[in-house]
Parts: C-alpha cells; structure tokens; sequence
C-alpha cells in the first residue's frame, strides 16, 4: 500500500458498498472527474509517487512545496505556490476586513493618529476605493506611511503587480520557484495610542500579504510550463479578492495535477467556477452539460434561487454517484474511496457558495461556507479555504473563528501572523461593547 | 448495566417519544437546572432557554448580523443616554397573553432589582437604570452613560410580566421548570427530561413539532442510540466518538463555536494548599499529556487535536490569552519533590506530610464531564497518588455542584471543572477575592489589583495588557492549574435538515430546523 492509500484510509473502517445509487449527474461527467479516475491504479500512481503530492492531499502546503522543490512534478509546484498565493491574498483580506471594523466602523478618539493609512489601504483590498483614497489623501506626518499611501492612490487591488506591491512594502527578493520569501519582523509599525498613559500600538499593512501573494502567483507562473498561463488565470478566479467582471471562460486542457485533490472536479468546472464568480446562478443553467459541478447543483436551483439545502443534497448525492462509480472501477470499496468522494462533496458546496455569494444570496452562500468547513473536519481542514472564511467572518464583525482559524494555521505559515492585530482588536472592541456575560459551566 | 441493556432502555426511552416526524430528540450534556433566563448556570441553561425564549436583540448565526424578531424599530433617545423600541405587535406569550413594552420594562425592572440575586443581571446593573413604558408597544430603556451601540448590550431574554408577582424573581419559582416565553418552544421540565412543544406565533414557525432534550449517559451509548436513529441528535460529542460518527452517512458532525477551557481548581484555605509553592508542585506532578491521551484520547503530535493545552484562564487563540506564559505538557516529579520539601512538607515512606499529619486531597469533578473527559477525575487521582498524595474522589452532582461548589462553601481541595465563554471572555468574577464564581474564596490582593485595571481600562488594549499580566500571575499563583481548551462539536442525524447550530446559543435559528425523510 503506497504512503497516499495509507493516509486516504485515515484509519477509518472501509466504508460499507454502497447500495444502489441514483445518478444526480450525467455519468459521463461523473466519470470525467478526478475522485472517479484516480480510481483506477494507473492514473492514480503518478500521485502516489511523490511525497509532494501526499503533503498536498493532506493540505501541508509548506511541506507540499519543500517535497517539490527538490525537483519531479513542475505542475505540482506550481500548484503548491498557486495555493500560497490563495491563501496569503485571503489573508489579506482577513486583515483588511479586520482593520476596516476595528478601526473604521468602531474607531476610537483614543487610536493612533495615523491609522488613516491602514484603514485606507483596508478599503483599498476590499474594492471601495472611493473610501479608500479618501483616507489614504489625509495621511501625513509619518514619511513612511505617506509614501506608502501615495504609492497606494494610483493601485488597485485587483491589478497592483508584485513591483508595485514590492514597491510599497519592500522588496521580497528574487522569484524562486520551490522557495519562500522571508518573513519581516513585526510589527510593521508602532503607533502611539492618544491616551494619558500613550501605549504603543503594533498594526500590519496588509499590503505585505498582498505582495506576498504576489510573489508566490508569479512563482507559481514561473514553474508551470507557459501552456497552463491561461488555466492559472482561471484557476485563481476561485480565490480572487474583490468583485470579478463577467466574463465567459473556455475549457481549457488541464493536466491533473491541478484537480487531484482539490475542489475543481474537471477541466469544465474550472472554466465554471469562474464564470460563476461573476455571473453566479445564470453560469450554473450554462455549464450543467458539460460541468459536473454545475450539473450537480442544478437541481438546487429553484426559481432563479440557490437553495443551499439542495445544494448540500447534491453533494451529498454526488459523493454517492461518485462512491459507486468508484467501487465499480476497484471491483469494490476501497478505504481512499471516501476520502475522496468527501472532496466533491465539498466541491459542489463550494461551487455553490460561489455561485450563491455572485447571486446576491449572502446568507445562503454563508450556510454552504460553514457547511463546507464543517465538512472538511473529517477529512482535512484546507488552509486555504480555511483562511477565505476567516476573512468572510471578519467582514461580518465575527472574530471567534477568524482567531481559531488564524491560530490553527499561523505556525505552519508564520507570515499569516500579520493579521493577529486587527483580527485581536476587531475582537477586543467588540467585546468591550457586548452585553454582559458570565463564564457558564 | 451492559451496554446492549443500556442502548435498550435509552431506546425504550426515545422511542415513546417519536411519534411523527417532525419529533426530534437529542441528548444533552445535562438537564437544565433552570429554564429561568436570569438564572442559567450551565450551557445546557443557556441551549434550552434560547428555545423558549426570544432574546431582545441577537446575533444572525450565519451572517453575525444584528437582527430582532421582538423589535420593529428603535432609535437612540436622549443623547445617546436612552434606547427608545417599539416592539412587534401579534406577539403571544406561551400563556396566550399579548407581548407589550410592560413586559419588557417588567424584566429591566426585575434585573434591576436587587431582590433579584441574579448574576446575570447584576452585570444589567451597572450600566442601565431604568425603563418606561410610553405606550402598549413603546419602552424607553435608559443608561447610565452615553453607549455606542446599544443594541448589543441589550441581548437579555423578554419575561413575561403575568408570570410574576413582584419584580423580585428567585430563582426556586415554578417559571425555573415551567416558564412562559415568546419563543419557538414551549417547554416543560421534568426530573430526567425537558420536553419541548412547538408553538407557532407571529414571528415564529418552527417546523419541529416537539423536542425533547434528555440528559446523555455513556457516550458510547449514545452514539449507538444516534446511529440506530432513537434520538436525533447529541450536543456535546467527546472527541472518542468523532471518528466513527464522520464516517457515517447516516450523521453529520456540526461545529459549535464555544471556547471552553478545563482546570483543577485549588483550594487556598486548605493548610498544604495555601502555600503557593505547593500549588507549584501540584501543577509539575500533573503529566496534562497523560491525562489528555488516557481520558481524551489525543496522543502528543496528534494533527488537527481538538484538544491544546493552556497555562492561563483563555484559550490559546484568544488576544487575551499571554503567549509568554509557557504550558506545563508533562510532570516534573524531581521538581516537584523539591518544591514541596522547600514548601516545608516532609515525605515519610511514599506520603507528603504537612506538620507531621499526611495530606489527603479530596478531588472532585462535575459528574457530566466524565462524558466528556472519561477517567478524567481517577487519572488526576493516580497521578497525585504517584506523586505521593493520598487521596479521595468524588463526582459532584449537578445540585451539588450548584449549591456548595459554586457558592464556594465546598470543602474539596481540587476541583475539576470547565468554563465556557462566548465573544466576552471575562474572567473577573472567577478570580477576584469578591468574584461571584470565585470557587475556593481566593484572595490575592495583585490579582484584585490588575482585575481592576482591567475594568478601569481606557482602552482595549489597556484591557488586553491587564490580562496578560494576569494570565501571568495566576501561571505562578496558581488558583487553578490549567489544563486545556477543548473544542465542542455535535452530531445530528442526516434526517435533520437546516440546522444550522449559532455560536454559543445553539438553537437560535430553530425555525429553520425540520426533520425530513
């Protein structure tokens, strides 16, 4: 049994054969996905050949890019950086959501006469730039920060390139695929509380994580072979902070090293999943032919509507469709099966949450967030998907998760500690506003 | 009992009550002790009051928007100093009478009143001062001082008015086991159950047409009684059980965001135990590794451990919590030895002495823990009797537990406890000499000092630094030996559909809950 197998067993008793299963999608789409293929030995080996790849199931992003860095898999590495870049801009976000609460919508007379910057280049990140520049034209008396919101006035977040970013924050040296940019001390600044006693206050700028985003997206271009460039674009539609325009996408070949084990099922859905970022429940009557994703949730959509008990139905149904479909290739049910139906399952309610959040249907796509999430606990919490939520809960004025999130993953990743200040003081203020409470047993 | 008799009776149990459908029962970590909202003392209080009861303001538990089902609309009165609200109208209580603003100034007026010995509202105390009617739907709430938001401050369950006669409300009234609320569920506490009937109204419509909630015996128990589908759903599930619940189709885990953290507390007026350097000792001869691995089953290393130990009274992932402060993982019993030999004690044979008497810890835990933590209690006991201690145990009732334990009128020497906390992690109650959940009475003039500080904080992070600075002190002092933070997480049958599980409150989105096919 190779080291994959093993940790796809997860210890866990063989799950019983499934019983007879009704096919919620095509079956010609439910065997074009990954869980379904890598049921079969020989496409699945090239995956179990590679610790890289056994770090990537087990989302080790850091140890997933040491392991590739040595060298046999260029789209494996590619992939590792894509997901660093993923997760840093989320953390980006995360601070900038944090930052805009704490010392935007609760600022306090008592804060640090320069926080103006911090909170401009917040709304920067987050897509208001009208508030943003607003905030970053008042900044003065601090030269480092003036240069930096100048520098800020003619970016966005969307289109600001790693020497713009680097420009701002510093350089992060040479982009290296296979390696890591260091980690400034922090924090960054020391502000001075406007108070009797003139406490110094440690704020980030989020722009360090954004950079850093940066560097690893341009690594990760610079390890995949120049034929994936268009795919990577689509690919980080996923992720992608700030609103996405319309936009239709091809299905472009993909090699599967960008599906194992992630949340694209198919070279359709992830032409699918950016289209739906933008164009939500419209993308999902579009691609239902041809993504099995799409295909799945279909069935949730009712009168223009995502209905995310539906969705979470579909998934579930997919894992099922997909989990007999793989007993049927093994000539029986094998322990890394559920493991990886469990994936799609959480495939389609991510794709729903796309969908839905790109419908308007905020409240929805939160319910299949928390659902996805809660899923992922048998299986494996994704940092990268972890960190996106913690970035949603911020901008929800909810710092309890954000905190677990961001303390569950800060030693594999020290750079993410960047966002404890904001997250922290979100928390503190609206703690300090909160009706009263006593510990309960 | 063995276990096949056990799952017998608990499905006996569960059965009798399954009459349709929409009938859903879970288990919980203890029944209730009050279903008076001023008077909730566990979180089991606290999940089944928020079924029968509609808090003033609420947190949406997706979306964390602030949202009301009593309040059509507000405004911020008299500079700031006042909230005027306009409830809903259509409104019933379970008694069928009408929702008015004299019910809601009725439950200010009864928090208010000091013959109310509420804990809950003595904190209402100190920043509201009144409210009035202004009409059958109006109420004027007024502070003390100008708040910024107060809506979050005002999250307290609505009482009915009809209910009571007199503002003063003891918590030994019949409302405790039988109470009246505008919330989705009208429900009735019994010796072993709660059971709880729908009840439809102008803002809810609960699709579940009964629950009822019965306290959990052996975890293991109860996992089989949920896969045979004899209850629903199981609130607190220990982290043994997970696995085998996440592999099944049948079941689905649920987060529950609750931060709880775990301790022995000392007792400082026992005669070894008020010697600092002794609690010292203790907290080196506890192997916390041991005990997390026997009792939880989380070996050191473990990925993903629900499980993570602290050295002060947060959780690790909270900005109070003191990241200096280093965790006590295993037992140093060379160390410890010497301690208490500085501390004056004398070993004689294998026992510690104190004035030539042998010391004897009497140790008691909270009975529902054990679900949780099984052997929790005897493997604290085994180390203390490794390390040289004699030693009794005890599991403590839950009336026990509320009427000597937490009135500080117990005679254990350490007790094993949990607390839990919602966005408001205060501790001040716990630990100063006059806290109102201060255990053992501790006293310690620097602990007051910085607790203080705390509330007398100009800003947050005032606040935070006073923590950590307290966080530190008790690390030396020692009231409590830390133990760990351990995360909750449910279980719910697949047939229970839109359960979406709030921070804290549990039940808050309710109306949402059905059971399907």
């Amino acid at each position: 049994m190779t080291a994959l197998l093993a940790v796809g067993c997860g210890g866990e008793e063989p799950p019983a054969a499934p019983a007879a299963t009704v096919a919620v999608v095509d079956p010609v789409l439910a065997a074009d996905t990954w869980p379904a293929r890598m049921a079969h030995d020989d496409q699945r080996s090239r995956f179990e050949q590679h610790d890289g790849w056994r770090q990537v199931f087990d989302h080790e992003l850091s140890g997933a890019l040491a392991s590739f860095a040595a060298g046999g898999d260029q789209r494996g590495l590619a992939r590792v950086h894509q997901a660093l870049a993923d997760l840093y801009a989320s953390a980006a976000l995360l601070t900038a959501n944090a930052t805009v609460e704490a010392y935007g919508t609760d600022a306090q007379p008592s804060d640090p006469a320069h926080m103006a910057y911090f909170v401009g280049v917040s709304h920067m990140i987050r897509g208001d730039h009208e508030e943003g520049k607003a905030l970053l034209k008042v900044v003065d008396g601090v030269d480092a920060l003036v240069m930096r919101a100048q520098a800020w006035m003619s970016l966005t977040a969307d289109d600001a390139s790693l020497s713009d970013l680097e420009g701002i924050t510093g350089p992060l040296g040479d982009v290296q695929p296979g390696t890591e940019p260091p980690v400034a001390s922090l924090p960054h600044f020391e502000l001075t509380e406007r108070t009797e006693k003139a406490n110094r206050l440690g704020v980030n700028d989020p722009t360090a994580l954004l950079a850093r985003a940066a560097w690893h997206r341009a690594a990760a271009a610079a390890a995949a072979p120049e034929t994936d460039q268009g795919l990577q674009g689509q690919m980080a539609r996923r992720y992608a902070i700030g609103a996405s325009a319309a936009q239709t996408h091809p299905v472009l070949a993909v090699d599967d090293a960008w599906l194992f084990a992630g949340s694209t099922l198919s070279a359709a859905d992830a032409a699918f999943v950016a289209e739906a970022a933008a164009s939500g429940v419209e993308s999902i009557n579009a691609w239902s032919g041809r993504s099995v994703l799409a295909a799945a949730l279909s069935s949730a959509v009712v009168e223009g509507k995502l209905d995310p008990q539906l969705a979470q139905d579909a998934g579930f149904g997919l894992a099922k469709q997909l989990s007999a479909l793989m007993a049927d290739v093994g000539g029986g049910v094998m322990g890394f099966h559920r493991p990886f139906t469990q994936r799609a399952r959480i495939a389609v309610l991510q794709a729903g949450m796309i969908a839905a959040d790109a419908n308007d249907q905020y409240r929805d796509a939160g319910i299949l967030r928390l659902n996805a999430l809660e899923r992922m606990e048998s299986i494996g919490i994704d940092p990268v998907f972890a960190l996106a939520v913690a970035a949603w809960d911020a901008g929800n004025r909810n710092p309890l998760r954000a905190e677990e999130i961001l303390h569950q993953f800060r030693a594999s990743y020290p750079a993410l500690s960047i966002a404890k200040p904001a997250l922290e003081a979100l928390h503190l203020r609206r703690s300090r506003n909160a009706g009263p409470a006593n510990p309960v047993h | 009992m063995t276990l096949k008799n056990a799952i017998r009776a608990v499905t006996g149990l569960a059965l009798a009550t399954l009459g349709t459908g929409a009938t859903l029962a879970y288990f919980e970590e203890s029944i209730p002790m009050s279903l008076n909202p001023l008077y909730a003392k566990t979180m089991a209080d606290h999940r089944a009051q928020e079924l029968i009861f509609d808090r003033l303001w609420f947190h949406d538990a997706v979306t964390n928007e602030l949202r009301s089902r009593l309040v059509q609309k507000y405004q911020i009165a008299e500079a700031g100093r006042a909230v005027e609200i306009t409830l809903n109208t259509g409104i019933r209580w379970h008694n069928g009478q009408s929702l008015t603003s004299k019910d809601l100034c009725f439950t200010v007026k009864a928090m208010l009143d000091p013959r109310t010995p509420s804990p809950v509202a003595a904190h209402y105390r100190d920043f509201i001062t009144g409210c009035d009617s202004k009409g059958p739907q109006v109420a004027l709430i007024r502070f003390n001082r100008v708040l910024p938001n107060p809506r979050e401050r005002l999250m307290f369950p609505v009482l009915p008015a009809s209910a009571f006669d007199s503002t003063a409300i003891s918590p030994d009234l019949q409302f405790s086991a039988r109470p009246i609320g505008t919330g989705p569920f009208n429900g009735k506490r019994g010796l072993r159950d709660v059971t709880l009937d729908k009840f439809d109204n102008a803002h809810h419509s609960p699709k579940i047409l009964q629950m009822r909630l019965q306290e959990g015996g052996d975890p293991l128990v109860q996992t089989k009684t949920l896969v045979n589908n004899n209850v629903q759903g199981i609130v607190v599930v220990p982290p043994p059980q997970r696995p085998d619940l996440s592999a099944s189709d049948d079941v689905s885990m649920k987060s529950y965001d609750l931060r709880s953290w775990w301790y022995i507390a000392v007792n400082p007026n026992k005669p070894a135990l008020s010697n600092q350097k002794v609690r010292q000792a203790l907290n080196m001869v506890i192997n916390r590794n041991e005990l997390r691995q026997f009792s939880i089953g989380i070996k050191p290393g473990d990925k993903n451990s629900p499980c993570e130990f602290i050295s002060g009274p947060f959780i690790s992932a909270s900005p109070y919590y003191n990241s200096e402060v280093p965790t006590q993982d295993t037992s140093n019993l060379a160390k410890a030895e010497s301690i208490l030999k500085s501390a004056g004690l004398t070993k004689l044979g294998s026992r510690w002495h104190v004035d030539g008497q042998p010391i004897t810890l009497r140790v008691g835990m909270l009975a529902s823990l054990d679900r949780e933590a099984p052997d929790l209690l005897s493997q604290v006991a085994n180390q203390l009797g490794a390390a040289g201690f004699d030693r009794m145990t005890n599991k403590i009732s839950a009336d026990e537990w509320d009427n000597t334990v937490m009135s500080g009128t117990s005679d254990f020497d350490l007790i094993i406890g949990k607390w839990s906390f919602g966005l408001v992690e205060e501790v001040n109650e716990l630990f100063h000499s006059k806290g109102r959940q201060n255990l053992f009475n501790y006293k310690n003039e620097q602990v007051d000092a910085i607790l203080a500080e705390y509330d007398d904080a100009v800003t947050d992070t005032e606040q935070r630094d006073a923590y950590h600075k307290l966080h530190k002190l008790l690390s030396i002092d020692l009231p409590y030996l830390f133990l760990w933070k351990l995360d909750t997480r449910s279980a719910w049958r697949t047939e229970v559909r839109g359960n979406i599980v709030a921070p804290y409150y549990y039940f808050t989105e309710i109306d949402s809950w059905s059971v399907g096919g």
